[in-house]
């Protein structure tokens, strides 16, 4: 997959998440942008990224994500390992 | 940097004399405060009321005046000792005429350093003396570091004294000139507690935690032994020999106890007797009052030692026929 | 109190100097630091220096060991963990509100802060976030720091080796900067915290029956007081870390401006909640991250849990705990719900719930709960009648002029810190030489500050 695919795809899922009309995501999107994005909701969200894509996140990647752009290059690195 | 720094220096060294001053000029305008109303050397006794609270709520120099025809004074102060009492006792001297009599309360709690305390901030405004600073020293060795520091000698104490401070000012002010107990003696009042009691809904808005139960604090308790302390006894001397020299004769009293109470006190008997030989000593009268009627009857106390004003006054009467003999 | 302040002045401009001018700058900071422990507790240090020493050790045989990484640091960590039992179980027998320093709360100097440091190094090490350290002295260094010894922040290794073991390069922006952050500290504590602290002790340490309302304020000016005393320690421990030129995390943002309890806990304390949040929180709730709701619920349980054991066992904490759990759950399901409240409504429900938590906190024993949740919970007498008599003189310890004075003073201190924090707290990050800022705190401190019967910091006593 393309990483600006991946990117979109990701964005909708946040998007979707959260309940963000008219939201745009970008790579250097964070946590701290999205008010309801906190510890509780962190988690929940990697889940749906994981069934979106159909892959896991070790617990080292999960707590190291800082921005969406992070989630991408991660996403980008295990596919085209497949 | 260098020439800010020395402006930040030199403005705090500058703020700190200053508001030193202030402070001290405060608090030896305060006319409330018994150390520096005497200071101003307005006050003409010829007996002197001395002591902690039991004294200071219960001898009302008015009364006094009446039965002794002289001028009375109370100098006692609130949970003092005898260092306390002592210091008082020499800065009235200093600048006042010297009494004939002086009234000394004594009990066998005025020996034990669980009962009462020396106040070091009551003697702020007059460390310059050299045997306050002594004092001091001797009683209070946190403090003594500090005395010789400007400001921080008085904001040592600042819950305790920038109230008093300001309040002087407000007396140099306005020109005051009697304190708020005119001639020392507090009234005390009606017995309200701060805290919360739904079995007595008062509206007063007067209160003091001390005076509202009776034995509420453990010191109060019953069933005790108490430990003579040594330091008392040296200012408890001192305070006799300073006298002396003024030529001042001391009574050392003891008004009426509850007798419920003073009978559990165990080595009472012991303390009484020395405290007998202490004053034989030193030349002075000596009298304790437990005999009395008034003992008896749990009615006429608010506490252990304190008497209710109706009680108070009838003791009164007794104590003036004795000094009245004793002339 | 004198003597210890100039004592402190002097060693802190003596290791200034050396750790600039010498060769050897961690040497410095580290003998400045065993300096620092040995003047308060001797036996401190061989507490201090085992327990560096063992996690030092235990995180290498964690990372060599092929098989047994999981059997390793699950020993480790027990080990870790029941030493920091058996001190709070101590700690327990001289109760956590009476005395001043007792000698276990000696013994155990800064423990609790750096107990969790290790245990995140050695979770860290087996998750292989971390490769472990090297050099045992700059590992001993970390935990030894003087400056956040005694009540943190709380830091992992890997934030501790970036901020600490970089060349001095000496500014002089770092000493002002230092001292602005000091002396504001040093405000908080001894003016505001110090201030408070008769009042709030006036409630919870008295045996009548309050009015409701005077027990939940009582709850509040601890709320206040162990904020102005924990922040002011943080302000002073930042402050003095900046001089040598080491930047240390900051635990606190305008808490008591949250306007949720979520809110509220991103704010309080926050070093202690990254971390609980990055070694409780995630590690439980990575496995059920399936189930939103039930991954945060039974996180937030077990961080909580945690978090009231770390402060102490003891039932008191565990309510405290409690109370908290069912203030976030209660939040999490309302935002479940898409339930929003005003932020005016939300700010003042977070200080009312977080002060009447605190009760539980503040509270010696269970007697003293069961007294003032009674207390509390009288409705029909929860309004003073006469609030001079049954407000003003009990938090003033009694009724006299000079009490209202004092009570006055403290509510108009704290309402304008309050008002202006904000900007405040700006300005005692700035770098520049302000001979207005410094002149203004050190007067106040002089003028307003408690010399005579200060209390210790309340958070060395965790």
């Amino acid at each position: 997959m393309e990483h600006a695919e991946i990117l979109q795809k990701v964005g909708e899922i946040v998007i979707d998440f959260f309940k963000l009309n008219g939201f745009v995501c970008d790579e250097s999107t964070a946590a701290a942008d999205i008010s309801a994005w906190n510890s509780f909701s962190h988690l929940p969200l990697i889940s749906k990224i994981e069934e979106a894509f159909s892959l896991r996140f070790s617990f080292v990647e999960v707590t190291d994500f800082q921005t969406l752009g992070d989630i991408v290059d991660c996403i980008a690195q295990k596919t085209s390992a497949v | 940097m260098l020439k800010k720094l020395t402006i930040l220096l030199l403005l705090v060294m500058a703020a700190a004399f200053a508001l030193d001053y202030l402070l001290y000029f405060g608090l030896s305008h305060n006319l409330n405060l018994k150390a520096s109303y005497a200071g101003q050397g307005k006050v003409r006794a010829e007996a002197l009321v001395l002591g902690p609270c039991e004294p200071l709520f219960t001898i009302d120099p008015d009364y006094l005046e009446k039965k002794l025809s002289c001028p009375v004074y109370n100098l006692s102060l609130n949970h003092s000792d005898f260092a306390d009492n002592y210091l008082h006792f020499y800065l009235f001297l200093k600048s006042n005429p010297a009494p004939k009599m002086l009234l000394l309360y004594v009990t066998p709690e005025s020996f034990d350093l669980r009962f009462n305390t020396f106040h070091a901030y009551r003697f702020a405004p007059f460390l310059a003396d050299s045997i306050v600073s002594a004092t001091i020293g001797e009683l209070d060795s946190n403090y003594a570091p500090w005395i010789r520091l400007p400001l921080l000698r008085y904001t040592y104490f600042g819950r305790m004294l920038l109230f008093p401070a300001l309040q002087g000012l407000k007396h140099w002010n306005s020109g005051k000139q009697k304190p708020y107990l005119s001639k020392g003696y507090e009234q005390h009042r009606p017995a309200v507690s701060p805290f919360f009691d739904p079995a007595r809904k008062s509206d007063s808005l007067l209160f003091d935690v001390q005076l509202d139960e009776f034995g509420n604090t453990p010191e109060d308790a019953a069933d005790k032994t108490f430990i003579w302390n040594a330091t008392r006894e040296t200012y408890f001397v001192k305070i006799m020999d300073l006298a002396r020299t003024k030529g001042v004769q001391v009574i050392v009293y003891e008004s009426p106890g509850f007798s419920g109470i003073l009978r559990t006190q165990r080595n009472r008997l012991a303390f009484l007797q020395k405290i007998d030989s202490l004053c034989n000593s030193k030349g002075s009268a000596y009298w304790c009052f437990d005999h009395l009627a008034t003992c008896g009857a749990r009615a006429n106390f608010i506490s252990p030692l304190m008497m209710k004003s109706a009680a108070s006054q009838n003791f009164m009467d007794t104590l003036s026929l004795r000094i009245n003999k004793l002339k | 109190m004198l003597l210890e302040a100039l004592y402190f002045v002097f060693f802190l401009a003596l290791s200034l100097l050396f750790y600039y001018r010498s060769k050897y700058p961690l040497h410095v900071l580290f003998f400045a630091s065993l300096l620092f422990i040995a003047y308060l507790q001797w036996c401190a240090i061989l507490l201090l220096l085992g327990n560096a020493f063992f996690a030092f050790y235990w995180g290498r045989l964690i990372s060599t060991s092929a098989k047994h990484k999981q059997v390793l640091f699950v020993l480790g960590l027990s080990i870790l963990l029941f030493e920091l039992v058996i001190f709070k179980v101590l700690l327990l027998e001289d109760g956590a509100w009476r005395g001043s320093a007792t000698p276990t709360l000696m013994l155990t100097l800064g423990l609790s802060f750096y107990a969790l440091q290790h245990m995140a190094y050695l979770f860290d090490i087996k998750i292989g976030r971390i490769k472990p350290e090297e050099k045992a002295g700059y590992y001993i260094l970390s935990a030894a720091y003087f400056p956040k010894l005694l009540c943190g922040p709380v830091i992992t290794y890997q934030n501790a080796k970036k901020a600490l073991f970089s060349a001095p390069i000496f500014k002089l922006e770092n000493l002002v900067s230092g001292a602005n952050r000091f002396a504001f500290g040093a405000f908080k504590k001894l003016v505001l915290a110090d201030r408070l602290a008769p009042m709030s002790a006036a409630v919870f340490e008295g045996s009548y029956p309050l009015h409701g309302f005077t027990a939940l304020f009582g709850g509040l000016l601890f709320t206040l007081q162990v904020y102005f005393d924990f922040s002011g320690y943080i302000d002073m421990a930042l402050g003095i870390s900046r001089m040598f030129g080491i930047n240390l995390p900051e635990n606190f943002a305008l808490p008591l401006r949250a306007t949720s309890i979520t809110h509220f806990w991103r704010r309080w304390h926050i070093t202690l909640m990254q971390w609980l949040s990055a070694y409780v929180y995630y590690p439980f709730s990575y496995y059920f991250r399936k189930s939103a709701l039930w991954s945060a619920f039974f996180g937030i349980v077990l961080t909580l849990f945690f978090s009231a054991f770390w402060h102490g066992i003891g039932l008191t904490f565990l309510l405290w705990g409690v109370c908290h759990m069912l203030y976030l759950s209660i939040e999490l399901l309302a935002q479940h719900r898409q339930i929003k409240i005003p932020k005016a409504l939300g700010w003042f429900l977070t200080l009312v719930t977080v002060s009447f938590a605190n009760v539980f906190f503040r509270a010696a024993d269970l007697q003293v709960v069961y007294k003032l949740t009674t207390d509390i919970f009288s409705f029909n007498t929860f309004w003073p009648h006469n609030w001079l008599a049954g407000f003003v003189a009990v938090i003033g310890k009694g009724g006299e002029l000079n009490d209202l004075f004092n009570c006055a003073l403290a509510a108009l201190l704290v309402l304008l810190f309050l008002l202006f924090e904000g900007k405040l707290n700006a300005k005692a990050n700035s770098d520049k030489f302000s001979v207005s800022w410094l002149f203004s705190f050190l007067l106040l401190i002089a003028v307003l500050g408690v010399f005579s019967d200060g209390e210790q910091f309340i958070y060395a006593r965790f």
